[in-house]
């Protein structure tokens, strides 16, 4: 179901929770920032006081008292500075608390994406994806900065103000309290008039953007069709709609936000000032009325700032709840195997003392997969591949073969069927073990910019030796050392300083340095030269018995000397053998697909 | 154009509107002015008990009435400045969108859609805010400033005026420091942002590679390296606008003691009464905005010149196809291509060089050979997405330049390589060419392209939604929907851009075979099918064989298989591979 859907209710408490989580760790920060803030408001609302006392006990009585009207002067001057400075403060350490908060949410939703199961990018948008990750958690510290700031400062500059009124006259003070209602109808109408003229014009603004991506990605199919024009004319509709949504957005906010709020200022000001002139009058009571003047303008701006908060509010919201719902998807069940459920007991150690060394390196049994329901790729697939042995896996297009590594990389789940590595289920090893125990050579290396040494390395921490025995294993060696600065010389971008050959002799060396038990090759000679293929092949054949290795290929003189070639047939094993018997079959499909290579070469 | 021609042409436009908005806000400014004065008046009075009964119920009904007068002002000013801004941002979102839709591939080939998409969206916003927010800041900055000012120097008293002001130059400075220091803040926040939006698109994408790898720890670090610098850049440009709420609190304070303190002496002095300082201070409160309009004008309007400056140029880029053709009566005769070639700009290898052929009325021309030996930039040709370098191209006895683009596309169905569904029902989907055809005539080109079954699984039939907020169809499902839709148009010309590679064999010749039935039917119709499978053109009149933008071979498919050169081995692999796939 889409965020949209859900009720604004849900979407606001599932907000305030990430939001308070998110936050967690800077508590102290937040409760700091309200002391703070609370002693400026009340230094602030110690300056009319003072003005007032000026007033009433110096120049209208004409009290000459140099030291105390100095010192009140002083006074008025200081309480206001200070809190200006205590205020900035605290908009700087929230501002901090609101970038600590979005860090940590970010990394969440980042580590929690990486972890999401494959079937989930299957379907997922790339480009919504990333807009989660990075606009709508930029959204949420808007939130938390603007909103979380204002609505704060202005509450308690509110707060303190009518505490200071109430002290100064708090018959005055009910008259100004008296009219709050006022305030909450004001913005309860407000948000009735707005509410649906904000959703809607939300909704025909991403129809709108929604309408342009797509209009530039088929421009040249509308064109075709004749049907830019058509199109044209929607937009423009669309648009005007957009513009009419606004307006009656516009007209909401005009006659009850700011205008009706200055408006409510000025009714203040003449109840105040009327509610005064109806008592006997002392001339000492002038600077009461002067205070109440003062503080007025405090009681409105607070208001205005936080109505003006709302829109804002509800767009943070509407996106941390996408948010939310992001960190809601269930992460893939790998990266917790092995381990113990979450707040029990700590987590072992993997350890390699579950397996069983005499089980075979994979054991496929009775293997039945579907990425949709109904149409099954693979068919009651059973396959033991001994330790040490070398197995190709070949097959044509849609053969399977690729779905079959998919899920020996646990990308998929196997719901029906089981697949175990050295005795243990697949989906029993911690992720940690897993990595150790299976290299992959992917079919287009991946190289970082980084230097020879660190692609290999790729963080592991390995000594010098460790990753020069695997250079050598892969045959990179000789090439690295002719490099510049050898190991350390830097490859570029995507590895562009090495031939597409040099950088899949990288990857190889990559995999072995990690001493696996289990070797994937998954098409890793598709885009290599010759050359560079029988290289490969040498180094293949020196592993041979110390390491498992399934080579899933598309080229068939890589697997030529496998132990056993695994011919796979609209997702069944149609043959199985070594080359020379496979060779044997008339008319079979191992001899045609190797025919079919010979042509094409 | 620069942004303020731009502006002023608009506000010219809309005069009407625009002076009644002036007007609206002057009428504010003064009265605004007028309420502090009035305070001031009424406490000097009560203070003198010179105010009490029915006068004061007078003057409290007049700050009233000014009251509401601010207010419809307010609300009037408010609704004619905005609705013409917004209109400007209307009219020029559909400005563009109209500019893009004549725009030719050459012209999108260059551009980025994001970059487009951010052209249609934030930069158009940020002009309509110079149009809008910045011209009402500005002008009511401005006219609030001289009204207040000119008040409290000659209305209250000059000297009182001149102490108070003191720290305002101080302010002014800080505002203007503060924000070229956001500039160049928040221009560095927006960089690191994309850097780390780069990341994520990335990553993402590869999300394979990334797993299988093990990566992810890698990447989770890089990521939140790149996410701490944003986060950085951007607290900085917060620490800067942080820096407002001092500015102004230091110098408000310091300006009322200021007032309070030679207020106090004027009014010791019985040359000042306590309700002139009331007013004073009010005034005082009623300057903070100007200032802070200036500043934030300064900044609208810097980032609607931005805006302007990349938005102007799409605007006024060239039309990548030109449309100067008078012709409207379809074309109907042969279709010739003489000695055609054409380079792809930056290119030096012509990706299609000295074609010479001719398609009579009627008949099917297959066009094959390996990956990029230019069959799509031939079909391209064809419907003047790109405009060849030499040779000619003509329909009916005319250049294909001569015909209005309007006729051209009439009279040709064109499924591209890549099919594009819209945000729509399939059915519209498939009636993009003909939005009046009936639920029959749909139906029925669904069937010829073997698409009819699959639609009635979805669970609302033809009015299933595809594209970016429905369901997605696979490649092959694509494919036909595409298919159909070009049937549907029924044109005189179908070109067919490998457009049953996602679709198997089966499924291939069922739809091949209603092709040929319905040419059939409706003799004159011709249809160029490109394909890198050879049993899609086995039954062409004609089949061209493309090596490298050259024209390698042509004959009929017995033909071909006899000069047994490129076509005829690339039978024989076909052949084999499908044989594999029956076993």
């Amino acid at each position: 179901m889409k965020p949209e859907h859900i009720s604004m209710r849900r979407q606001t408490s599932q907000a305030i929770a990430l939001l308070r989580r998110a936050a967690l760790p800077d508590q102290h920060h937040l409760i700091w920032a309200v002391l703070w803030l609370l002693l400026a408001a009340g230094l602030e609302v110690l300056g009319p006081i003072m003005g007032k006392a000026l007033i009433d006990q110096h120049l209208l009585p004409r009290v000459l008292d140099w030291p105390r009207m100095s010192a009140l002067l002083a006074g008025m001057l200081l309480t206001g500075w200070i809190a200006s400075g205590l205020r900035y403060l605290q908009l700087l350490r929230l501002a901090g608390l609101a970038m600590r908060s979005v860090q940590r949410l970010r990394e969440s939703v980042y580590g929690h994406v990486l972890r999401l199961p494959m079937a989930f990018f299957d379907r997922a948008i790339t480009g919504q994806l990333v807009s989660r990750v990075t606009n709508d958690t930029e959204a949420v510290k808007t939130l938390y900065v603007q909103v979380l700031f204002v609505m704060l400062d202005s509450s308690i500059v509110l707060i303190g103000t009518i505490i200071a009124m109430a002290w100064l006259d708090w018959h005055l003070m009910i008259i100004v309290v008296a009219l709050m209602p006022a305030v909450l109808l004001i913005v309860w109408l407000y948000q009735r008039w707005s509410a649906p003229a904000v959703t809607r014009a939300r909704a025909l603004r991403s129809d709108i953007n929604g309408q342009m991506a797509e209009s530039i990605g088929g421009m040249n199919v509308l064109q075709a069709n004749n049907a830019q024009a058509r199109f044209g004319a929607r937009f423009k509709a669309t648009n005007e709609q957009h513009y009419t949504a606004r307006m009656s957005e516009l007209r909401a906010n005009a006659w009850l936000l700011r205008p009706a709020l200055d408006m409510l200022n000025i009714v203040l000001l003449a109840a105040v000032i009327f509610s005064f002139g109806q008592r006997a009058m002392t001339a000492a009571e002038v600077g009461i009325l002067y205070a109440f003047i003062s503080y007025i303008a405090r009681v409105i701006e607070p208001l205005i700032q936080i109505t003006m908060q709302f829109s804002q509010l509800q767009q943070s919201v509407v996106a941390t709840a996408r948010v939310a719902a992001l960190l809601d998807e269930p992460e893939s069940p790998e990266h917790h195997a092995g381990r113990a459920a979450p707040g029990l007991a700590p987590a072992p150690v993997p350890s390699r003392r579950h397996d069983d060394a005499d089980a075979p390196a994979v054991a496929i049994e009775h293997l039945n997969f579907a990425y949709v329901e109904g149409q099954t790729v693979l068919h009651d697939l059973s396959l033991q591949i001994p330790q040490g042995a070398f197995y190709g896996i070949v097959g044509h297009t849609g053969s399977g073969k690729s779905t079959l590594l998919s899920l020996l990389l646990r990308f998929y789940p196997a719901r029906h069927g089981s697949i175990a590595i050295h005795g243990v289920a697949l989906d029993a090893i911690a992720n940690e073990q897993f990595r150790a125990d299976v290299g992959l050579v992917p079919q287009d290396p991946f190289l970082l910019a980084a230097s020879a040494r660190e692609n290999i390395d790729m963080g592991r921490g390995l000594t010098a030796a460790q990753i020069e025995a695997a250079a050598r294993a892969a045959h990179a060696h000789d090439f690295i050392c002719a490099l510049e600065h050898g190991y350390d010389t830097q490859l570029g971008e995507g590895g562009s300083r090495l031939s597409t050959g040099q950088k899949q002799l990288i990857a190889i060396a990559r995999a072995l340095a990690g001493a696996p038990r289990i070797l994937l090759l998954d098409e890793a000679t598709s885009h290599i030269d010759s050359a560079t293929e029988q290289i490969v092949q040498t180094a293949l054949d020196e592993l041979r018995g110390r390491v498992t290795i399934i080579a899933i290929a598309h080229r068939l003189s890589t697997i030529r000397d496998a132990d056993r070639i695994i011919v796979l047939n609209h997702g069944r094993i149609a043959e199985a053998g070594p080359h020379e018997q496979l060779m044997q079959i008339g008319a079979g499909l191992y001899q045609r697909l190797y025919l079919l290579q010979q042509l094409a070469a | 154009m620069s942004l303020s021609r731009l502006i002023g042409s608009f506000v010219r436009q809309h005069s009407g509107a625009y002076v009644a908005a002036g007007a609206m806000l002057a009428g504010v400014a003064v009265l605004g002015v007028w309420v502090p004065r009035q305070v001031g008046a009424m406490i000097d009075g009560l203070a003198a008990h010179r105010l009490s009964g029915n006068e004061l119920l007078l003057h409290i009904g007049g700050l009233l009435l000014i009251g509401a007068a601010i207010y419809f002002l307010r609300v009037g000013w408010r609704q004619t400045l905005f609705a013409a801004a917004y209109q400007l941002g209307v009219s020029l979102r559909t400005r563009f969108y109209a500019r893009l839709s004549l725009q030719g591939p050459a012209f999108y080939q260059q551009q980025r859609t994001g970059d487009l998409m951010a052209l249609a969206t934030n930069d158009i916003d940020a002009i309509e805010m110079a149009a809008g927010e910045a011209m009402l800041a500005g002008f009511d900055g401005t006219l609030t400033l001289v009204m207040v000012l000119g008040v409290m120097l000659l209305g209250v008293d000059w000297r009182l005026a001149a102490i108070a002001l003191l720290p305002f130059p101080f302010m002014a400075l800080a505002f203007w420091r503060i924000s070229s220091h956001i500039h160049s803040a928040s221009t560095d926040s927006l960089q690191r942002f994309s850097a780390l939006n780069d990341h994520v698109q990335e990553t993402l994408s590869g999300v394979r590679t990334l797993r299988a790898l093990g990566l992810e720890q890698r990447s989770g670090a890089q990521f939140g390296a790149l996410a701490g610098h944003a986060a950085n850049a951007s607290l900085t440009a917060q620490r800067w606008e942080a820096a407002y709420e001092p500015a102004v609190g230091l110098t408000l304070t310091s300006a009322s003691a200021l007032t309070f303190g030679l207020g106090g002496y004027l009014v010791w002095q019985h040359q000042l009464s306590i309700g002139q300082l009331t007013s004073f201070t009010m005034y005082l409160g009623q300057l903070i905005w100007p200032m802070f309009a200036a500043g934030w004008v300064l900044s609208l309007i810097e980032r609607g010149r931005a805006a302007w400056a990349r938005l102007q140029p799409m605007l006024d880029a060239p039309l990548a196809i030109d449309d100067h053709g008078t012709l409207t009566a379809p074309p109907t005769g042969a279709l010739t291509l003489r000695a055609l070639s054409y380079a792809y700009p930056g290119q030096g290898v012509p990706a299609l060089s000295d074609i010479t052929l001719t398609l009579p009325a009627g008949q099917t021309l297959g066009l094959v050979g390996p990956t990029g030996c230019g069959k799509s930039t031939l079909l391209r040709m064809l419907l003047r997405q790109l405009t060849p370098q030499a040779g000619s191209a003509s329909w009916s006895g005319h250049a294909l330049a001569d015909y209005t683009l309007q006729t051209l596309r009439a009279a040709i169905s064109w499924v591209p390589q890549e099919s594009f569904l819209f945000s729509a029902s399939i059915a519209d989907n498939i009636a993009l060419a003909r939005p009046d055809a009936t639920r029959a005539e749909i139906e029925r080109a669904a069937h010829l392209a073997a698409i009819h079954d699959d639609i009635l699984q979805f669970q609302n039939g033809y009015e299933t939604l595809v594209g970016e907020r429905g369901i997605t169809l696979s490649g092959g499902q694509r494919q036909r929907v595409a298919i159909a839709r070009a049937l549907l148009a029924d044109n005189d010309l179908l070109l067919l851009d490998d457009a049953l590679s996602a679709v198997d064999t089966g499924t291939e010749t069922r739809i091949l075979q209603h092709l040929e039935e319905l040419r059939t039917q409706r003799p004159g119709r011709s249809a160029i099918i490109a394909s890198h499978r050879l049993s899609a053109v086995v039954n062409a009149d004609v089949i061209v064989v493309l090596r490298d933008g050259r024209i390698s071979e042509t004959g009929s498919h017995a033909q071909l298989l006899e000069q047994n050169g490129w076509y005829a081995s690339q039978w024989r692999y076909q052949q084999l591979e499908a044989s594999l796939d029956e076993a």
